[in-house]
C-alpha cells in the first residue's frame, strides 16, 4: 500500500488519508463557463510528477502537500505542511 | 480484555489560535485532535477566546487502558504504524481499521475509541 | 496438450505502413474490436490497430472477466444488455472458442437500504430488458451454497438480486478472436509500437507519431485504457479521467464446484470460479490517482477478510497470484465514448473498472461511428458533452469494479 509521511503523525498507509487534487486549468482557457466545466470535471491526470494534497483523516486531521511520480507511487517530497498547522504553531 | 470505559467530557471546536490559549478546567484532560478541535475529560468549562466556539457535552468516546508493557504487542498486530512508547503523547490513526487515538502515559497506554466502533476493536484485541 | 490452446490460435502481426484510414490506437479489447467491426460490418480494412506492447498486456489480460447488465440508469442497462447478447453470439459470430459461460450473478444485500437498492435494480433492469429478479434468503442458498447467511455475525444476508445471464469469458480469448478475425480480413495489428503524439492540422487530425515514425490518417481512435489523458492532451483534448490502479487475486484450485458469481457491493468484494477451479477474487479500486502496477499485501488482507465474512469455505485456500491494471475512471462510472474536440480524433474511454463486457457493443458502436460519420443512439449518451449539458449519467452504485 502507498505509504504518506505525515509530518505531524509520521508514515502512515494511504487508507488514513483523503484526497485532495490541486486543480491545473489550462491557461488559455479563457471562457468562465468553459473554466467551471474544467475545473469540476478534466482532469490533468500527469504520468509522472505531480503535486497534491491529502487530508489525514484518520489521523491529526491536517492537510500537507506531497510531490509523488504517479508512475511509481514513490513519495518524493512532503512541500508543506498545512496553514491549519501553521497558524496552530504560530500562537 | 479491561473493560472499556465512557469517557464524559465536551467537545471544543473553535479557532486553531483560540485553542492554543484556551484556559482548560483543573484536573482536566485535554486531548488536541485537530488544530481545530479538543477533547476535555473531566468536569468544568473551557475558558476560549472566541465568541463563536463550539463547545458541547460528549460521551461518544470510550478508553481502553492497557498497561504499557502490553499494550506494545497489542498494538504492534493490530496497526502497522510506529507509535511512541515513551513520555506523554497523543498519536491517532487506524488501529484494526477504526480511528483510534492512542494516549500514551507514563504507566499505560489508553486506546480512545468512538463508542460506535468499539465492538470492532474489542474483537480483535480478544 | 493444453486444455486453453485446443485451438491454434494464428496472429499474424504486421510491419506499420506509412499511411492508412483508420488508426486505432491501443490494442486491448476495445480497439481490437473496433477493428474487427470494421472490417466484418462496414468492410473498412485500411485500418491499423497500434499497440506499444502486445496485444491484451493492458487491463483487458488483467481483469475478471465478470459479463452483466445489471446497472442502474437505463441508458447503460440497454448498452450493456446489448453488449451482454453480442457475448453469447461472438464464439459463433467469430468461430473461435472464448470460454463463455453463464453462470448468474447474485448481488447481495446486508442492510435496509441495500435491500431496496437491489430491489430497485431488479425493477429497472426489467423495465429496460434485462433480466434481473429480486430472490430471498433461500433461493440465495439454492443458488450458492457455499454463503454463510450470518455473514459472520457481521454481514447477514437478506437479499439479493439475480441477474441469471451473467457470464464470464477467458479474457485473451476475446482479445485473440478479435485479433484475428480482424487479421484475416486485411487489417494491421502492430505490436511493440509507441504512440507519443496524435498530429493536427488546425482542428483536423492528420495521424499520428510514433517511436518508428509518423503515420498519416483522417481518423484517429484513442483505445489505450488508463494512458487516455496522457495520449489525447497532445492534441489538446482534455478528459474527465483518472486513472487508478485496481487489483484482483486468484487461489489455488477449489475441488468443489461454485457456479455463481457472487458479489456483495457493500463489502465490495466479489469472487467467481475460473475454468482451472481456482477462485478469483477482485475488489476496490487503490483510492490515489496512479499508473502503478505495484500491488499490496494489504489489499490481500483486507479482501481477504472481507470475503471469508461471507464465503468461509476459502479459508482453506491459498493465494496463488495477485496483479493490478490501471484503470481510466469517469467521474459518473459511466463510458466517454464519441467525438472530441478535435476533428477526426474520436475516444472510447471511461471503461474503468468496467469495460470488459462492453467489449462488443463498445467496438460495434465505434466502428459504426467511425464508417458513418454519425454517433449511434446506443453510445449518444455516453458523448463527452454529456458533462457540459449537465446530463451525467452516475452509476457509481453499480459499477462494482467488475
Ligand atoms: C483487476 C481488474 C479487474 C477487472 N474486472 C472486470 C470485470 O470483471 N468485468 C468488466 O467488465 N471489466 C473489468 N475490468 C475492466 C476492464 O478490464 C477494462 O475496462 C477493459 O479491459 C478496457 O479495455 P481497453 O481496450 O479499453 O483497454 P486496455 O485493455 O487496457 O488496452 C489498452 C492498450 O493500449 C496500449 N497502449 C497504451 N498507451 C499506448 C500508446 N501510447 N501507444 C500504443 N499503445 C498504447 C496498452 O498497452 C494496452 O494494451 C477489470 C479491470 C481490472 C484491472
Ligand atoms: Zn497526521
Amino acid at each position: 500500500m502507498l505509504r504518506l509521511p505525515c509530518p505531524q503523525c509520521g508514515e502512515r498507509g494511504v487508507v488514513e488519508f483523503r484526497y485532495g487534487e490541486i486543480p491545473t486549468i489550462p491557461e488559455d482557457l479563457t471562457d468562465p463557463a468553459a473554466r467551471d466545466l474544467d475545473r469540476a470535471f478534466m482532469r490533468t491526470n500527469t504520468e509522472g510528477m505531480v503535486t497534491e494534497r491529502w487530508f489525514h483523516e484518520a489521523g491529526c486531521r491536517r492537510w500537507m502537500t506531497v510531490l509523488r511520480d504517479t508512475r511509481t507511487d514513490q513519495v518524493l517530497e512532503v512541500v508543506s505542511r498545512s496553514s491549519a498547522r501553521q497558524s496552530d504553531r504560530s500562537a | 480484555m479491561p473493560e472499556p470505559k465512557v469517557l464524559q467530557g465536551r467537545r471544543v471546536v473553535s479557532v486553531p489560535v483560540a485553542l492554543d490559549t484556551a484556559v482548560w478546567p483543573a484536573n482536566s484532560i485535554v486531548l488536541r485532535v485537530a488544530p481545530d478541535e479538543a477533547l476535555v475529560v473531566g468536569d468544568g468549562d473551557p475558558v476560549v477566546d472566541d465568541p463563536h466556539a463550539l463547545i458541547e457535552d460528549d460521551a461518544s468516546l470510550a478508553a481502553i487502558t492497557l498497561p504499557l508493557a502490553e499494550a506494545g504487542d497489542l498494538l504492534a498486530t493490530l496497526c502497522d504504524w510506529e507509535w511512541p512508547i515513551a513520555g506523554e503523547f497523543l498519536s491517532q490513526g487506524l488501529v484494526a481499521g477504526v480511528p483510534v487515538r492512542v494516549w500514551t502515559r507514563s504507566d499505560r497506554v489508553l486506546l480512545i475509541v468512538p463508542s460506535s466502533y468499539l465492538h470492532e476493536v474489542e474483537e480483535r484485541l480478544g | 496438450m493444453n486444455e486453453f490452446v485446443e485451438r491454434r490460435v494464428k496472429l499474424r502481426f504486421a510491419e506499420p505502413r506509412r499511411a492508412y484510414d483508420v488508426v486505432i490506437v491501443g490494442g486491448g479489447g476495445h480497439g481490437l474490436a473496433t477493428a474487427y467491426y470494421l472490417a466484418t460490418r462496414h468492410g473498412l480494412t485500411n485500418v491499423a490497430v497500434l499497440e506499444r506492447g502486445y496485444i491484451g498486456a493492458g487491463n483487458s489480460g488483467r481483469n475478471t472477466t465478470v459479463i452483466r447488465a445489471n446497472y442502474g440508469v437505463p441508458a447503460t442497462v440497454r448498452f450493456y444488455q446489448h453488449s451482454l447478447e453480442l457475448y453469447q453470439r461472438l464464439e459463433t459470430e467469430t468461430d473461435r472458442s472464448i470460454m463463455h459461460k453463464e453462470k448468474g450473478l447474485l448481488w447481495l444485500a446486508h442492510t435496509e437500504m441495500g435491500l431496496r437498492a437491489e430491489r430497485a435494480r431488479a425493477r429497472i433492469n426489467t423495465a429496460c430488458g434485462s433480466e434481473t429478479v429480486f430472490v430471498e434468503p433461500e433461493e440465495i442458498m439454492r443458488i450458492c451454497p457455499q454463503l454463510d447467511l450470518a455473514g459472520a455475525g457481521r454481514y447477514p444476508i437478506l437479499g439479493a438480486s439475480y441477474h441469471p445471464h451473467g457470464a464470464t469469458a477467458r479474457h485473451d480469448r476475446v482479445v485473440w478472436a478479435y485479433a484475428e478475425g480482424a487479421m484475416d480480413r486485411g487489417v494491421d495489428v502492430v505490436q511493440r509500437i509507441a504512440v507519443n503524439g496524435i498530429r493536427t492540422s488546425g482542428d483536423w487530425v492528420v495521424g499520428v507519431d510514433t517511436d518508428q515514425g509518423p503515420i498519416d490518417a483522417p481518423v484517429v481512435l484513442s483505445a489505450v485504457g488508463g494512458h487516455v489523458t496522457s495520449l489525447c492532451s497532445t492534441a489538446g483534448v482534455r478528459l474527465p479521467i483518472r486513472t487508478h490502479p485496481l487489483q484482483a487475486f486468484v487461489t489455488n484450485h477449489y475441488q468443489g464446484t461454485f457456479e455463481a458469481i457472487v458479489a456483495s457491493t457493500e463489502l465490495l468484494f466479489y469472487a467467481s470460479q475460473t475454468a482451472r477451479g481456482e477462485m478469483l477474487i477482485g475488489a476496490e479500486i487503490d483510492r490515489q490517482p496512479s499508473y502503478s502496477y505495484r500491488s499490496s499485501f494489504d489489499f490481500l488482507a483486507s479482501c481477504s477478510g472481507r470475503a471469508l465474512a461471507l464465503l468461509p469455505f476459502m479459508a482453506n485456500l491459498r493465494i496463488l497470484r495477485q496483479w493490478t491494471g490501471v484503470c481510466d475512471m469517469s467521474p459518473d462510472y459511466t463510458p466517454v465514448m464519441g467525438k472530441t474536440g478535435v476533428d477526426g480524433l474520436l475516444v472510447t474511454t471511461g471503461w474503468g473498472t468496467w469495460g470488459f463486457k462492453a467489449i462488443p457493443a463498445g467496438g460495434e458502436a465505434m466502428a459504426e461511428l467511425i464508417a458513418t460519420g454519425a454517433t449511434p443512439d446506443l453510445i449518444a449518451p455516453f458523448s463527452i458533452d454529456r458533462f457540459a449539458r449537465d446530463r451525467t449519467l452516475a452509476d457509481r452504485g453499480s459499477s462494482g469494479t467488475h
